[in-house]
């Protein structure tokens, strides 16, 4: 293989694993606190249209990353006031989601498909670092959003399990009862970061729009969204291994590109099923280790279930 | 408002439905007491300590702090106020350290971040201080119950409870870590505090409390001074009359029926929860298992039942090796099992009576035709399983969840009885049920030992197992450590309970309280 | 301001002691949410709403080409509903609907590609049990997952869903394509004998594929009723544990229960193909999985509630389409399931909720109180 090509693959593999990574991210605060949400895909669409939306009529790629950001926060918190105040199914209210992302998206982005984004996010090359052979076009000339996805899983961390609000979150996530007797409000910190990590996953579909793509298309996040879900699941819900799962999906992401420069006479369609044939790969190997070595489950233990004071 | 009365309670009334749990109830409580809140199961005593906590909103009622009426918004709330509780079962979230479970909601240790080891000083620190020290690097699942329970009452006091309510505190410790609890109930209330002491133990409550108020059907029957109160006079407040005893004919032990040997069980955890355990039953002879909670009692039934497999050992039903073999085999060589889980394990709540009624049993060739379910069939067992238990059989497709507690029982004790022609396994049987209810189990499970059915019976009970057992044996970490026959000592098996020593037989038998 | 802010009484959300009644509320809420998401559509459609009634009328009830399709529609949404329901009942969520759509089409075009001039009364229910198979293959992967390696469902047949869709691009434009035309992959015709007509009822034609999939609804839920295995699997969603203790193969009776899950989507794929399409390729469905979820989960079982439903959404997805013609996206009628089911979600969570306001407590305690000497 060529050697500009591994390098070239690399940052082809860590752009695509931005948008993932993102979302992961703030999936994993939602779960944290104990609501896993499905409409992540939803709320990423939303976020994707909403940033193409803002920069078209601001011109200013970060106000259109903010756009994003509320829009995606906005679809969330619907979904989390279903969830969290009206006692709705968890999986029956992230569908909704994801249907009403596809369906206003669609609604209201067909005026904008295959535009061009009037101000794209820029290239960061490090200076220095990206000097350097190899290393420099592998790591170092990224998106300027993809340097702030890496570092997003290392915030996480910070926050989960340094400060007393990160303990107070894993309380809210494994027994709400318990973290309801001392004070803590389940339901409000709940509702807040399903929204934050709504805000997250639009901030991942904006890479895609203003970054990646460069324009909008119907369905643009072609089920990223879920596969943020299975990073989540196979990072067994810690912060750094978000990373790892991320960089697997986008690795796999490029073997299409590479086949077609190499000339592999492997069929396209392969490739493309490859990211999620891997990903869930990835999901199946690690439950099995986790069932060899023993040892309790990895999730929140109240994850998934609505939470009532008074009841044990 | 006087300094004497720091909390009381005016008119509580909590319905649900068209039930009052709490009715009209009235309630001081004195600075410097140890004031005992006694009642059988059912009373309302948790209920009038929800409201009291924050926890459930009164109907109608007020409660006054310091002579002033206020709104209990939250359980915070009513700790910002100075009133905290300790639930019956220590509620700490099982993956977090003991010294993160301390400081959950409580920003103690200042700075946005800070080192992990900061927070373990500081909670040993505040163990120190309170003379309740444990090992706060522990895991909560790694901790035994009296130190999640010690864990509980330190978080309530450092966030500056006045008044402590401990809900049942006793029912999951040993005699001596009881009488640590006491000493500690003593501590606070000699700083001048107040402590409520919920339970349905008269002689406890009578050892530790300065007043008593005695609960029953919502209401508060009387509030008495100790010096007052005698066992027969607090007897008879609680359940309002005579108590019905049970009758038990005079019989001999037949043959044995299960021979149990060697058996080693494991836990959910993988440890041993059973070792090396072995126990014979005859027909017609109820052993009664004592022990504190949580010393395998669980997986023992759970293994005689055929729910769990043991990893070791012999258990043989009339000859047939039973040890690893399926539920389904355990059934039909006559072993019936009434499990401490009535609604989760026992009975599926959201199914109705006669599918309930026949679910040990559906397989089975007279309750099919081919591979459809011969309805008929199976009402007519239902009906026959409701009869049995005299549970009324008007509608068997009434949800079982609607049933009572004490009805669910009866259901499922009748259902069991029906499968467990040879043995009748019982886990916490009157666990949770009112006292009429209780006694119409007892008696139901000693006309099936009148019947010739071997019957193992496990409780928390003391009194109880004293009652109702022919045999008792002892359990402590997993063995029998003690066995007895004829006339019971209490002391005696109160002391095998703790582990103290391994006793053998004799000893007068103690008058046991119903 | 922020203190009387503070003394408000706080609103409490208590749970019931025994939900309420599940009909009204259901009904109620799926109501609710359909006129909504109609109001809705009109609204951002901008169309004539009594041309779009009259529209609507054509195309369901009123015209026979309408009354055709629809049903077709109806028909294959019951099954799709069937493969979410029956997973349901144990709890478990069958999503890949899609998925087990595409493969379960995709044995059926199989077999006609190997035995082209075998005589339909032999060849089509050759196709329709191929389509059983590779349909239950598709769904038992991820049961498998589940039941043994405790990897949720969700998660599973998703993936499986986007594995699929490569699938059918595959075969239908490489393997079996007559050429690729841009945007629309399809496969060449299925064998003419294959093609399912539709009966003549009076003015009016019922499809095959309708009165097959009613027939099929109505036998697994008449045999799930009465059956012990029916029996098994309702006490495994009561509870697990009740179930294992009463003996029943837990394990086993979950992964059949998911196989049976994708038969049935296996087969909404082939009448849909040798229906409505007629060839192989990602036509075959718009999302129909995943509407057939929503079926599921609004119907609340699979009896004759679930033919409602699909009945329902049929209606709604034509609605959908009717609008289409005054120029909204297609997409529209996604917007309108999401609000349908939000609404029916909120409804199906008020059921547990009462709403309590404690300032009443504070009134009765206001008033001079009668009782309460102190004792």
């Amino acid at each position: 293989m060529r050697d500009g090509l591994v390098s070239a693959s690399i940052a082809t593999a860590i752009m695509a694993a931005t948008p993932v990574l993102i979302a992961a991210t703030g999936e994993l605060l939602a779960e944290i606190v104990g609501i896993y949400n499905i409409g992540i895909e939803g709320a990423m669409l939303i976020g994707a249209l909403g940033a193409f939306i803002g920069v078209q009529q601001t011109d200013a790629v970060v106000l259109g990353m903010l756009a994003g950001m509320i829009a995606g926060a906005l679809a969330s918190l619907i979904f989390a006031l279903a969830v969290v105040v009206f006692k709705a199914d968890v999986v029956v209210g992230g569908l909704a989601l994801v249907f009403l992302g596809f369906g206003l998206t669609g609604l209201i982005g067909k005026d904008y498909v295959q535009e061009t984004a009037s101000a794209t996010i820029p290239h960061w090359d490090i200076p220095l670092l990206s000097d350097i052979p190899f290393f420099g076009e592998a790591f170092f000339e990224q998106m300027s959003i993809s340097y702030f996805a890496f570092l997003f899983p290392v915030g996480a961390m910070i926050l989960l399990y340094r400060t007393q609000h990160g303990l107070n979150m894993r309380a809210i996530g494994e027994d709400p009862g318990a973290a309801d007797a001392t004070g803590l409000s389940v339901n409000g910190w709940r509702i807040f970061y399903v929204s934050v990590g709504g805000a997250f996953a639009g901030l991942g579909g904006a890479s895609l729009t203003l970054g990646i793509v460069g324009t909008w298309l119907p369905n643009v996040t072609a089920g990223q969204g879920w596969i943020a879900l299975a990073v989540v699941i196979f990072a067994s819900w810690r912060p750094l291994p978000l990373i790892a799962g991320a960089l697997l999906f986008g690795g796999l992401g490029t073997f299409g590109n590479v086949a077609q420069v190499e000339g592999w006479s492997i069929t396209p369609e392969f490739f493309s099923a490859l990211p999620y044939i891997g990903t869930l790969l990835m999901v199946y190997l690690l439950a099995l280790l986790r069932i060899q070595r023993g040892g309790g489950a990895p999730w929140p233990a109240a994850l998934g279930l609505p939470f009532f004071r008074g009841t044990d | 408002m006087s300094d004497e009365t720091p909390v009381a309670l005016r008119g509580i009334t909590k319905r649900y439905g068209d039930l009052k749990a709490n009715d009209s109830v009235d309630l001081d409580l004195r600075k410097g007491e140890v004031h005992a809140l006694l009642g059988e199961n059912g009373a309302g005593k948790t209920t009038l300590m929800n409201v009291l906590s924050g926890v459930l909103a009164p109907d109608e009622g007020e409660i006054l702090i310091g002579g002033e009426a206020v709104t209990l918004r939250s359980p915070k709330h009513a700790l910002t106020l100075g009133i905290g509780v300790v639930h019956q079962h220590p509620r700490l979230v099982e993956a977090l350290t003991a010294a993160e479970n301390l400081f959950i909601g409580w920003d103690v240790v200042p700075g946005l971040f800070r080192r992990r080891s900061a927070l373990v000083e500081r909670a040993n620190e505040l163990g120190k201080q309170y003379k309740l020290e444990l090992d706060m690097e522990a895991r909560g699942w790694q901790l035994s119950i009296a130190d999640k329970q010690r864990l509980e009452i330190l978080r309530t006091l450092t966030r500056g409870a006045k008044v402590l309510i401990l809900d049942e505190p006793t029912s999951v410790l040993t005699p001596a870590e009881t009488q640590g609890l006491f000493d500690l109930m003593h501590r606070h209330r000699d700083e001048g505090e107040s402590v409520v002491f919920i339970s349905h133990k008269l002689r406890e409550a009578l050892s530790i409390a300065d007043r008593i108020t005695v609960m029953r059907h919502g209401k508060n029957v009387k509030t008495l001074e100790r010096s007052d109160a005698d066992v027969d006079m607090i007897t008879n407040l609680m359940i309002g009359g005579e108590v019905p005893t049970a009758s038990r004919k005079k019989t001999k032990a037949g043959d044995t029926v299960m021979e149990v040997a060697g058996l080693t069980v494991q836990d959910d955890r993988g440890d041993d929860a059973v070792r090396d355990l072995s126990l014979t039953l005859a027909a017609g002879e109820i052993v009664g298992v004592a022990g504190v909670t949580g010393n395998g009692q669980r997986e023992l039934t759970e293994a005689l039942a055929g729910l769990r497999a043991p990893s070791a050992g012999r258990i043989n039903v009339a000859g047939k090796v039973l040890a690893g073999r399926s539920c389904r085999a355990f059934v039909r060589a006559g072993v019936g099992f009434v499990p401490e889980d009535r609604l989760g394990t026992g009975l599926a709540g959201s199914e109705t009576i006669w599918r309930n009624a026949i679910m040990r049993r559906y397989g089975a060739d007279q309750l099919t035709r081919g591979p459809l379910l011969d309805q008929a069939a199976s009402h007519e067992m239902a009906r026959k399983v409701v009869a049995a238990v005299k549970l009324s059989a008007d509608d068997l497709e009434t949800p079982v969840r609607a049933l009572s507690g004490g009805h669910a029982q009866r259901l499922l004790t009748g259902r069991e009885m029906e499968v467990g022609s040879k043995v009748l396994i019982l886990a916490f049987p009157t666990r949770g049920l009112d006292v009429s209810a209780a006694a119409y189990l007892r008696q139901t499970i000693l006309n099936a030992r009148d019947r010739g059915i071997a019957v193992l019976f496990v409780a928390e009970e003391l009194d109880e197992i004293l009652e109702m057992s022919d045999r008792v044996v002892v359990m402590y970490e997993g063995l029998i450590n003690a066995e007895f026959e004829g006339e019971v000592d209490r002391e005696a098996v109160g002391r095998a309970m703790g582990g103290v020593d391994r006793s053998a037989r004799g000893g007068a038998r103690t008058e046991a309280q119903a | 301001m922020i203190d009387a802010l503070r003394t408000l009484p706080a609103w409490r959300i208590e749970r019931r002691a025994k939900p309420g009644g599940g009909v009204r509320y259901r009904v109620g809420s799926v109501a609710i949410g359909v006129v909504l998401s109609t109001a809705f559509a009109l609204l951002v459609s901008d169309a004539d709403p009594s041309q779009f009634f009259e529209g609507l009328w054509n195309s369901t009830f009123g015209q026979p080409a309408g009354f055709e399709y629809m049903l077709t529609l109806t028909a294959s949404l019951l099954l799709v509903g069937l493969a979410a329901a029956i997973p349901l009942k144990l709890g478990l969520w069958n999503i890949g609907g899609d998925g087990q759509l595409f493969l379960g089409a995709w044995g059926a075009f199989a077999m006609g590609e190997l035995f082209p001039d075998m005589s339909s009364s032999l060849l089509i229910p050759l196709m329709f049990v191929a389509a059983a198979v590779c349909a239950a293959a598709w769904s038992i992967v991820p049961a498998i997952a589940r039941v043994y390696l405790n990897v949720n469902e969700i998660i599973s047949t998703l993936m499986f869903n986007f594995i699929a869709a490569s699938w059918v691009i595959y075969w239908a434009g490489s393997k079996w394509g007559e050429q690729a035309s841009a945007g629309s992959v399809k496969s060449e015709s299925v064998p003419e004998q294959t093609i399912l007509e539709s009966i003549p009822v009076g003015d009016y034609l019922i499809p095959i594929s309708f009165v097959f999939a009613v027939i099929f609804g109505g036998l697994v839920w008449l045999f799930l009723r009465r059956s012990v295995f029916g029996y098994e699997m309702s006490i495994i969603g009561s509870s697990p544990k009740a179930a294992t203790y009463a003996g029943m193969p837990t394990k086993r009776i979950m992964l059949i229960v998911f196989a049976l899950g994708g038969v049935a989507a296996g087969l909404a794929g082939v009448t849909e193909m040798l229906t409505n399409v007629q060839r192989y390729g990602p036509a075959l469905s718009n999302n129909t999985g995943y509407t057939g979820v929503v079926v599921a989960v609004l119907a609340g079982g699979f009896g004759p509630q679930l033919l409602v439903m699909a009945l329902v959404f049929a209606i709604i997805s034509i609605a959908g389409n009717v609008l289409t013609i005054t120029g909204a996206p297609s997409e529209l009628v996604f917007a309108m399931y999401g609000l349908t089911l939000i609404c029916a979600a909120i409804g199906q969570g008020l059921r547990h909720v009462r709403i309590v306001n404690p300032g009443r407590a504070e009134r009765a305690a206001a008033l001079p109180s009668v009782a309460g000497a102190a004792k």
